[in-house]
């Protein structure tokens, strides 16, 4: 570690020693303490993160700006984690104008969450866990924008899960949220399957993990290699991590997870959709920019998924009747907008409406939050209504959000979304299919209609007309307490500023001098694979104005339907004919749930089951081990006394039996050639095998049948009187056990010389060899 | 022999002496039979972190050696020594007994006296197995640790315990017997080509048996270890055994001897046998991963939480089984790594059992729930092991997992035997190898939430005390080395590399040399007395006059099918 650099790790050990704290002694801390540290220490990292960029990182990047510095990054290497042979993966963090933007984000909004979450959380009996397990995340996610190389990253990729799982079932007494709990952690597993998989590709191809080094030349030149299907590696590596990325930022098929999250505590909803988690997939390719650089198939399948992600949770939203049902949907959808951003190449527009993002996003749930709290714990957004006047802080940063993330003029979501809409509308790569460009932004634009909508549908039905709750609701609905709503009034001030950071760049306002800033901070950290096509500062305006009339229509359409609680043409629709069954079809979130269930869940409980009960109860269990002890118990039946259960008597045995392989396994073959020279002279050789016993072993013949030794030695030769058959012996000693073994044979004397034996002589050479 | 040699002798005799001075207080004597058995496993451990201060991490060879010669006529030798990776079994051994002694405080409360002297007799011959340097001597040790687990087992064990005990006698026994007759074949067969009658294992792993005979002892030798390990689908006497033994059992079971089916495996068959290994790589492998994801599946729909516990055993020795069979650096470490991560996680969770069941008894998922809101200690110390058990970074499950995964990817690369007629078959058994991520989260968190999460709703949890402080103390050291492990695996791995890559670099360089030539017909002299050939030629000549060229040829083809 290089006293020298500035220290980045505090940023995460901040947050980490206040979830060590909180966890561990935390019970017996005053709340007061609990809050101090749990709060203390984000602020304190976001202290040390704002400060870090401030000096450091700003003089390296001005300096490498100028060609000063080699890289404008700050990089910090506490130690070596894993090392084994050339795998060597470092603790290594990274800070540059990517990851500081991506920290920033995290510490600020999470910061603001905390201080949310000390009002709203009052009442929590574990209060300190709470806070433990959301410091814990904090640290989780500032460990993967940090992280310097993918297995790092990882880490934090996985804690962040972890905590999710933690935090979605914290009220764990009903089964449903530890159940959602255990369902999100499932399902980023998924994907943390293909992102392992991923890693070993990618260390497989180009013998590094590190970021710095998927810049360097060699391992873009090994990222192009051909690895399978005709595909180079960045295609197969891209998608197996885009798929670890659909896990944790819910695309599909791996979103599941996310609507059913906000069984957690609110709080906890707003941390995972803006600050931490989700945005984590989008990141991870922003950050990974130089390999998607090299394969646009693996980009294009990004995009496509980004782009219809956005639009199938936008139309699910439309339907939904609980808030936060909503907003999660909602998420999904923005999601993929981001998604679809970096796909093309659009790094720049990915990563800034991640940013507007995370501020309107989180500032949704957390007015969801204050909106819940106030209507005595329900969602309801068809019981709300009119509560404009009685929740004036959470009405006006609400309807900040809202005109955010439909896009209106100038609150942030606008620029961010536009330059999104602006990005697939000129994207077009190498092998891509014509006007996919165009047709991607047409999903968006579509999905950018259905969220304006969506999201005024829920203003309206929740603040304007008359409440349609019950009495004892009413009388309880009261303002959230100034801990809940300075949080808020935060974010809504951030929000209705935060889109000036992206002005777009038209020729007549960088003229002026008016550019974009997030687009020069960010460029340095990310290399799009793409060159977007020419377009002119008029194409842009229509873009962006098409887009801002799309949404104020559908804003307007949105007053009209719904401004005094559900028109009733609308429940007309709804409830009858062919659109009812649309209707139905929607709101039931197109059955995914249900189609999950049929085709993955119980096909796998089955198999689970029948596995268990077939293969190991019966075939295992039942024919191969229960069948021959069937078989020994008969026999056993004979030597019962045996079995008399003494161990030291199956030892004996033991010993016993092995004495008798021994014995049977070193006792050789014993054979002979003979083979006839002359007439009435026949040669013998004896053929004995390997084995202990043939040592100081001793033969001896016996040609006249009479049982004496005629002769004694390997290979003998005897002279028979007559011609025809004899009965030839071979007795053997073994040098072992030194006894008599003896083999005979009759063989064919003739009074002329033969060569019949030869033959047998060289098959006996040839059996020899072979052993 | 250096003037260290006098370790590992000790750290034989201690607990055997323990278990002797156990013996000789007076059966009523309860405390000081766990007193006495505590501070010898203790000081056992003590011993063994001499040893491990004394042991040179950057040595390749083995350590510590101590050579006694046992039974001179047939060159039995009593010679033990450590190298990198058995060092760290031996320390995980010394480890858990000091913790399984003092879990089994309340849960085992007759026959003290022998179930410590059992335990401590145990000990003795497991850290033997893990030591002996001696073929002889390690299937001594071998066998010698089969009876206190059968007594374990049958004395201490639940309701079905004789039928899981001689269940495991007899799976144990069926391999080890015929692994008994591949050692008198090897011994004999070394004999014979050197003259020299030994069952000293560095010198046994000179020699480079036919290809024929390497098949068939590996093919033996592998069914022996497969079985320990277990292997799929040689696994189920491991539920049956676990459920029924005390949880003390079911750590050393988990915890140690089932890692001796890997140890055996990496040290003996595969060392001995390369040419067999090579063949049966690709095969064990397969094996390997239908384990990983068969025991997860199979845990998954268990209603008893040891059997779950058991199963999933089986599937993380998979992990350990893969590794080594990839034959890469990484894959090799990584199963190493592996085996110390189970070792501590799966005791925590056979512990974690322990503490419901004392206080239950019973261990039916369905009795339980909610439990967190009543034990929250108990629930923070049995969600960490249990995320450990699942590989998550930062925890010690996770580097073993990943490691061998990484090993299965590049494997086929690095080593030409066996493997490259498989080549795109790594890749997809590191795919399907990998799927034990998302299955370990399926089952533990099921299991967890089974257990901690829900309502509350069983009147007779609801009394429930938390962990007490003595059994904080026995999760502690656990819970402290699963973090130790996953936030800095890298002295572990450092540690057993230089060893690591021994092995490797032995095995490779054995499949290339020519195969060893027995006399087969025996000589004689003009007297006609037989005698073993008087100077064998050198194995290189000798293959070389006999078929050279052809032979060479042969087996370069047999590597490249």
């Amino acid at each position: 570690m290089d006293a020298t650099q500035p220290p980045i790790y505090l940023i995460i050990l901040l947050p980490l020693l206040g979830a060590v704290v909180n966890l561990v002694v935390g019970r017996k801390l005053s709340r007061r303490f609990v809050s101090v540290v749990g709060v203390g220490s984000v602020a304190a990292s976001l202290a040390v993160t704002v400060s870090i960029i401030a000096g450091p990182l700003w003089a390296q990047y001005t300096a490498a700006q100028a060609g000063e510095a080699a890289s404008p990054w700050l990089q910090q290497t506490l130690y070596t984690w894993i090392e084994t042979g050339d795998l060597r993966i470092e603790l290594a963090f990274r800070l540059d104008t990517l990851s500081a933007l991506m920290a920033l984000i995290v510490t600020f909004v999470g910061f603001l969450i905390h201080v949310y979450s000390v009002g709203y959380m009052h009442d929590e009996p574990r209060y300190a866990a709470y806070f433990g397990y959301l410091n814990l995340f904090t640290a989780s996610m500032l460990v993967l924008v940090l992280g310097e190389n993918l297995p790092v990253m990882f880490i934090g990729w996985e804690a962040v899960g972890l905590c999710s799982y933690l935090l979605i079932g914290f009220w764990f007494e009903k089964e449903k949220n530890a159940d959602a709990g255990r369902k999100a952690f499932v399902v980023n597993r998924i994907g943390d399957f293909a992102f392992i998989l991923g890693m070993c590709l990618l260390f497989y191809a180009t013998g590094t993990l590190s970021f710095a080094d998927f810049q360097g030349p060699e391992a873009q030149r090994n990222l192009l290699e051909i690895f399978m299907w005709g595909e180079p590696v960045a295609t197969w590596a891209g998608i197996l991590l885009f798929i670890g990325a659909c896990g944790k930022t819910a695309q599909i098929p791996l979103y599941v997870w996310l609507p059913d999250a906000m069984a957690g505590p609110t709080p906890v909803s707003a941390i995972i959709h803006g600050a931490t988690m989700v945005t984590a997939g989008v990141y991870m390719v922003a950050r990974m920019s130089y390999m998607y650089a090299s394969s646009t198939t693996a980009m294009a399948i990004v995009a496509g998924i980004g782009a219809v992600t956005a639009l199938f949770s936008a139309i699910i939203a439309l339907a939904q009747s609980d808030l936060k049902k909503v907003l999660a949907y909602s998420t999904v959808s923005q999601l993929g907008f981001m998604v679809t951003a970096v796909g093309v190449g659009a790094y720049v527009a990915g990563i800034f409406h991640l940013l507007t993002h995370a501020f309107f996003k989180a500032g949704l749930f957390l007015c969801a939050g204050s909106i819940i709290h106030a209507m005595s714990g329900s969602g309801d957004i068809m019981k709300m209504g009119g509560l404009r006047k009685r929740l004036p802080l959470t009405h006006i940063s609400f309807l900040a959000f809202c005109l955010a993330i439909a896009g209106i003029f100038p609150f942030s979501g606008f620029f961010s979304k536009d330059e999104i809409l602006v990005g697939a509308l000129t994207a077009d790569a190498d092998g891509w299919w014509m006007y996919y460009g165009e047709f991607l932004w047409l999903l968006l634009t579509l999905a950018a209609a259905c969220t304006a909508f969506y999201i005024f549908r829920v203003y309206f039905l929740v603040f304007s007309g008359e409440s349609r709750a019950d009495a004892a609701t009413q009388a309880h609905i009261h303002e959230s307490p100034p801990l809940v709503t300075l949080p808020l009034l935060v974010l809504a001030a951030c929000t209705a500023v935060l889109g000036f950071v992206g002005i777009p760049k038209l020729g007549f306002l960088q003229d002026i001098g008016v550019g974009n800033a997030i687009s020069a901070w960010l460029d340095s950290s990310v290399r799009s694979g793409i060159v977007p096509m020419e377009i002119t500062d008029g194409g842009k305006l229509r873009v962006m104005g098409l887009v801002l009339v799309v949404a104020i229509s559908a804003v307007l359409t949105a007053r009209a339907l719904y401004a005094r609680g559900v028109s009733p043409r609308l429940e007309a629709w709804t409830s009858r004919g062919p659109w009812a069954r649309v209707h139905k079809v929607v709101s039931d979130k197109f059955y995914v749930d249900e189609l999950y269930e049929l085709i993955v869940l119980r096909p796998f409980r089955a198999l689970a089951r029948g596995l268990f009960v077939f293969v190991d109860r019966f075939v295992i269990d039942t024919v191969f081990v229960a069948g021959p002890a069937k078989v020994v118990d008969l026999v056993g039946a004979a030597v019962r006394k045996v079995q008399n259960g003494q161990v030291q008597r199956y030892l004996a045995a033991i010993l016993v039996g092995s004495a008798a392989i021994f014995f049977l396994a070193s006792r050789p073959a014993i054979s002979f050639e003979h083979e006839q020279v002359e007439p009435y002279e026949v040669t013998f050789e004896a053929m004995v095998d390997a084995g202990p016993a043939s040592v100081d072993a001793e033969i001896e013949w016996d040609f006249l049948g009479d049982g004496e030794a005629d002769a004694t030695g390997p290979e003998v030769s005897h002279r028979f009187s007559r011609s025809g058959e004899h009965e030839v012996t071979m007795r053997f000693r073994d040098g072992v056990f030194g006894r008599w073994r003896s083999v005979s044979r009759t063989i064919e004397v003739a009074a002329q010389e033969e060569s019949q034996g030869a033959g047998a002589r060289d098959r006996g050479a040839e059996r020899g060899s072979r052993q | 022999m250096t003037d260290t040699s006098f370790v590992l002798p000790l750290l034989l005799a201690l607990p055997v002496l323990g278990a002797i001075l156990v013996m000789l207080v007076p059966r009523e004597e309860h405390g000081l039979h766990r007193g006495i058995g505590l501070v010898t496993a203790l000081a056992t451990f003590g011993v063994a972190l001499f040893a491990l201060a004394l042991f040179d991490g950057e040595e390749a060879g083995f350590q510590l050696v101590f050579d006694l010669e046992w039974i001179a006529a047939l060159g039995v030798h009593f010679k033990v020594g450590v190298d990198g990776i058995s060092i760290w079994l031996v320390m995980l051994t010394a480890f858990l007994l000091p913790i399984v002694l003092l879990a089994a405080h309340r849960s085992v409360s007759h026959r003290v006296r022998d179930f410590v002297a059992i335990m401590l007799v145990l000990q003795t011959a497991m850290i033997g197995a893990f030591v002996a340097l001696d073929l002889f001597l390690f299937y001594v040790f071998w066998e010698v640790m089969l009876v206190p687990m059968y007594l374990l087992i049958g004395v201490w064990g639940g309701k079905r315990r004789v039928y899981a005990s001689i269940k495991f006698v007899i799976y144990t026994v069926v391999g080890s017997m015929l692994m008994l007759a591949a050692i008198f074949y090897v011994y004999v067969q070394h004999g014979l080509t050197t003259g020299e009658y030994t069952t000293d294992l560095v010198q046994l792993r000179e020699l480079v048996l036919p290809y024929g005979a390497q098949v068939w002892c590996f093919a033996v030798f592998a069914l022996a270890f497969a079985i320990k390990v277990p292997l799929f689908p040689l696994h189920t006497w491991l539920p049956d055994a676990h459920v029924e033994a005390p949880t003390a059992g079911s750590v050393i079971l988990a915890g140690v001897l089932l890692k001796l089916g890997i140890y055996g495996l990496l040290r003996f068959a595969m060392p001995l046998f390369p040419l067999g290994a090579a063949e049966a790589a690709p095969f064990i492998a397969i094996l390997a991963v239908a384990g990983i994801i068969y025991g997860a599946l199979v845990a998954f729909v268990q209603e008893d939480i040891k059997k779950l516990v058991a199963y999933s055993s089986v599937s993380h020795l998979g992990f350990c089984s893969l590794g080594l069979f990839t034959l890469t650096v990484q894959g090799v470490s990584g199963s190493i790594f592996a085996m110390l991560s189970h070792g501590l996680t799966t005791s925590g969770l056979f512990l974690a059992i322990g503490v419901l069941y004392e206080r239950r008894h019973t261990r039916r998922l369905s009795e339980f729930g909610g439990l967190w809101k009543q034990m929250p200690i108990f629930a923070a110390l049995f969600l960490i092991v249990t995320l450990g058990s699942a590989g998550v970074p930062g925890l010690s499950g996770f580097v073993g997992e990943f490691l061998t995964v990484f090993g299965t990817f590049i494997a086929g690369e690095t080593f030409p035997a066996g493997w490259d007629s498989y080549l795109p078959a790594p890749k997809l058994l590191a795919a399907f190898a990998a799927t034990g991520v998302i299955l370990g989260a399926v089952y533990l968190l099921y299991m967890f939430q089974k257990t901690m999460f829900g309502p509350l709703d069983n009147e007779r949890n609801k009394s429930l005390p938390d962990v007490s402080r003595r059994e904080i103390t026995v999760f502690a050291p656990l819970i402290a080395m699963i973090f130790v492990m996953g936030i800095a695996p890298r002295p572990f791995l450092q540690t057993a590399e230089p060893s690591v890559d021994r092995f490797l670099t032995m095995y490779e360089s054995k499949l290339t040399q020519p195969e060893a030539v027995t006399p087969y017909a025996v000589e004689f002299d003009e007297q006609g007395n037989a005698h073993r050939r008087e100077q064998p030629a050198a194995p290189g000549d000798a293959a070389a006059e006999r078929d050279g060229a052809g032979d060479a040829e042969a087996r370069a083809e047999r590597t490249q099918r």
